[in-house]
């Protein structure tokens, strides 16, 4: 019985695999009749020509519930241009497969963007899963409909290609310019910062970009407290780079001398032990900038003259003595701080001297103690 | 020989053993917290961190054991006051050049190259070392930690560099302090003899030979310290008691003002958020975007029938080949449909009438 039923599954699987092949085959057939130029793979139902027999004529207007008028003329020269030329209409409007089209549940053009972009997660399953927990996705879900939606920065029918690592013939601000079609404020100071400068002016790739802090998909919410505990680490990934920083001369001690100062410190351990712990502990955009950030050399009057109105922002007492508790981003020096350096320098020789003093007197007494224990013995047995 | 093992030789009064219990718990706790704030960046540290609920609290509980390290070194000044003017005891605990001398001999006894042990007093110089230790090491941390705890107040007066300076001595100290305590204090007081002084308060004479051979032989020979007489010492205390009332106040009081003298290097005003505008279109988008309406042209439909129609008689011609998905007319050219609707009185027509009036002169291959 059981030996039977092994036997049909397996003359089963045969024709299964068999149909799979013939299928695999007649498919390879196809592509090899279908000529490249030009016209489009047959879709499932209905061809692009039938949707563009309509759709490409000119002036072509839908009247939408919320009073737009929206064109629904296709350029055919666009869409056979686009990253998308080979793909077919229903891929993405999949809910029309006959004519008339049915109802779209949307009132606004804007919601049908946001409603069309859903279906880039049927094909681009793990950005749309990467993008769930993203800042614009949490705003969509919570009603703002602004929030950029898959089309805003990949278009619709002129699907355009945006990553750099993929197609590194696109201009180095190609991710910026995206972003600042909305974020125009935030870009128009970062073009002016040391890093935009540098990205934007000499097209120098070691500077980041917008999407270096804020990845494009899954972009956190800048203005949690998880984020800004986490900001010192972000700003660190190259700061702390010593080969990276080394071809600017930049201080690689940026972050450590931040993290073994009172602020550092604790905004370190609040990252570790409470993640999402409010703290006004000063991050490093809170002297240096956000996307204004200029460059923090040594004699930049700008930063200097910044510390004392920042520390007043939480002590509001300090004076211009207290500003000058934070000795810089550089380990201390003789010149820069004497007396730090002359009592790091104190316990550095009196902590290995005086414990060594304590071993070897404890040595020397406690070799003499069992000494004296061992004679005391000897005398008593005899 | 019984009498000889019985813990009889007073070393220390039940209030020196509870000052030594306080001390010994807060300098554990302060060093506990302290150390694992010194070396925060490592993962253990962490991890005790965490445990005391995170490092707002680790501080909290590290400035109330300070507290309590200070309430001791207060209470053991008074202690000391009374020893010294009350009962006039011999300030035995002072350093004397025989400690220095007793310290070489003990080297050399200890390396075998004397026969001739040191002759201990009281306070011997491995108990002395460590006593002035925690005196220098309490004052030390306490004028640190004050510049810690108040860094605004005391660069008011002293320059900027003092509070890091503060913070490098308070933690170097700390790690001093920790690693002489286990080092010299459990060797002479837990490993060499486990020395249960300071839970009776009393010693054998077989330790004292040991450890004080010079105290033994003076309360031997009955140079013992006698107590005031009563009325002396109260003539006495109406002097003293005064004054170490009014010490306790202001340094009670000192330490409060201590605690309290600012609050924003502790406790510092609620960060004032900036909320940039990150919304800042550079074209207004399409959802803000109100296109003008148009007045909605002649469909082109409606202008090829009329075109259309004039050619064959009435009925229009159909354009495009009738095969596969075209073969159903109704699907595009309802009655209701926006292109090339059929006329009302069409409604009830079906497919396969259409050609009957509609002829596919008009097709193109």
């Amino acid at each position: 019985m059981i030996r039977q039923t092994s036997h049909n599954h397996r003359i089963f699987s045969a024709v299964i695999m068999a149909l799979a092949w013939l299928l695999l085959l007649s498919n390879s057939a196809l592509a090899q009749q279908t000529p490249p130029t030009g016209s489009l793979p047959p879709a499932s139902s209905v061809d692009n020509a039938t949707c563009l027999n309509c759709h490409q004529q000119a002036g072509l207007m839908m009247t939408l519930p919320s009073g737009e008028v929206m064109a629904v003329t296709v350029d055919n020269t666009v869409l056979a241009h686009s990253m998308h030329a080979e793909e077919s209409c229903q891929d993405c409007h999949s809910d029309i497969s006959s004519y008339p089209h049915g109802t779209i549940p949307v009132n606004s053009y804007r919601e049908l963007q946001i409603y069309y972009s859903q279906s880039c997660a049927d094909c681009h399953d793990e950005q749309a899963m990467e993008q769930v927990e993203s800042v614009h996705a949490q705003l969509q879900a919570g009603g703002v409909q602004e929030a950029a939606v898959c089309a805003d920065c990949h278009g619709a029918h002129n699907t355009q290609a945006i990553d750099r690592e993929k197609h590194p013939e696109l201009p180095l601000t190609a991710t910026a310019q995206i972003c600042q079609q909305c974020h125009s404020g935030i870009y128009n100071q970062f073009e002016q910062s040391v890093h935009g400068k540098a990205l934007t002016a000499d097209a120098n790739s070691d500077v980041p970009t917008c999407t270096t802090c804020h990845p494009a998909h899954s972009a956190d919410d800048p203005r949690t407290q998880a984020f800004r505990l986490t900001s010192p680490e972000l700003c660190a990934t190259c700061h702390a780079d010593k080969t990276l920083m080394a071809q600017y001369e930049i201080s690689t001690q940026v972050f450590d001398t931040y993290v073994a100062d009172f602020h550092g410190a604790t905004v370190m351990l609040f990252e570790k032990t409470h993640p999402d712990q409010a703290t006004n502990k000063a991050v490093c955009t809170d002297c240096h900038g956000v996307h204004n950030i200029t460059p923090a050399t040594r004699d930049n009057q700008q930063i200097k003259d910044n510390i004392l109105p920042r520390c007043r922002e939480c002590h509001p007492d300090a004076t211009d003595n207290f500003a000058n508790s934070w000795l810089g981003h550089y380990a201390p020096n003789f010149e820069t701080a004497p007396m730090v350096t002359a009592i790091t320098w104190f316990y550095r020789i009196l902590i290995p001297a005086l414990v060594a003093f304590f071993l070897i007197y404890i040595a020397l007494d406690y070799y003499r103690h069992r000494m004296d224990a061992r004679h005391n013995r000897k005398e008593v047995q005899a | 020989m019984t009498t000889q093992h019985q813990p009889h030789y007073i070393r220390f009064w039940p209030s020196d053993r509870i000052l030594h219990f306080l001390l010994g718990i807060s300098f554990t706790v302060l060093a506990f917290t302290g150390l694992i704030q010194k070396y925060a960046d490592h993962g253990i540290a962490v991890w005790f961190i965490r445990l005391m609920g995170g490092i707002e609290q680790t501080r909290v509980f590290h400035h109330m054991f300070a507290v309590l390290l200070i309430l001791v070194s207060i209470v053991h000044l008074v202690q000391v006051g009374n020893r010294l003017f009350v009962q006039r005891k011999s300030m035995s605990m002072l350093p004397t050049l025989k400690d220095f001398t007793d310290f070489f001999t003990a080297v050399k006894y200890n390396l075998g190259i004397s026969k001739k042990k040191p002759n201990f007093p009281r306070f011997n110089f491995m108990e002395k070392l460590e006593y002035w230790a925690v005196v220098w090491g309490t004052a030390l941390m306490t004028i640190t930690g004050y510049a810690l705890w108040n860094p605004i107040l005391v660069t008011r007066f002293l320059p900027g560099e003092v509070v890091p300076a503060a913070k490098i001595a308070h933690g170097m100290e700390a790690l001093l302090a920790v690693l002489s305590i286990i080092t010299w204090h459990f060797y002479f007081v837990h490993l060499r003899v486990f020395n249960k002084s300071m839970l009776h308060g009393a010693i054998s004479e077989e330790e004292m030979a040991d450890e004080h051979p010079l105290e033994l032989e003076q309360i031997k020979q009955g140079k013992i310290w006698q107590p005031p007489a009563p009325d002396v010492r109260y003539r006495r205390l109406k002097l003293y008691a005064p004054l170490a009332w009014l010490f306790v106040l202001v340094s009670v009081l000192g330490t409060w003002r201590w605690l309290t003298a600012e609050k924003t290097a502790i406790t510092t005003v609620p960060r004032t958020v900036v909320q940039e505008e990150a919304y800042q279109p550079v074209l207004p988008t399409p959802a803000a975007l109100q296109l003008t309406p148009v007045v909605r042209p002649t469909p082109l439909s409606q202008l090829r029938i009329a075109d259309l129609s004039k050619q064959s008689g009435g009925a229009s011609l159909i354009t495009h080949p009738i095969d596969g998905e075209r073969a159903q007319c109704a699907t595009c050219h309802d009655v209701n449909s926006q292109i090339d609707p059929a006329p009302m009185d069409h409604a009830d027509y079906k497919d396969d009438t259409c050609l009957t009036c509609h002829s596919l002169e008009g097709a193109t291959p």
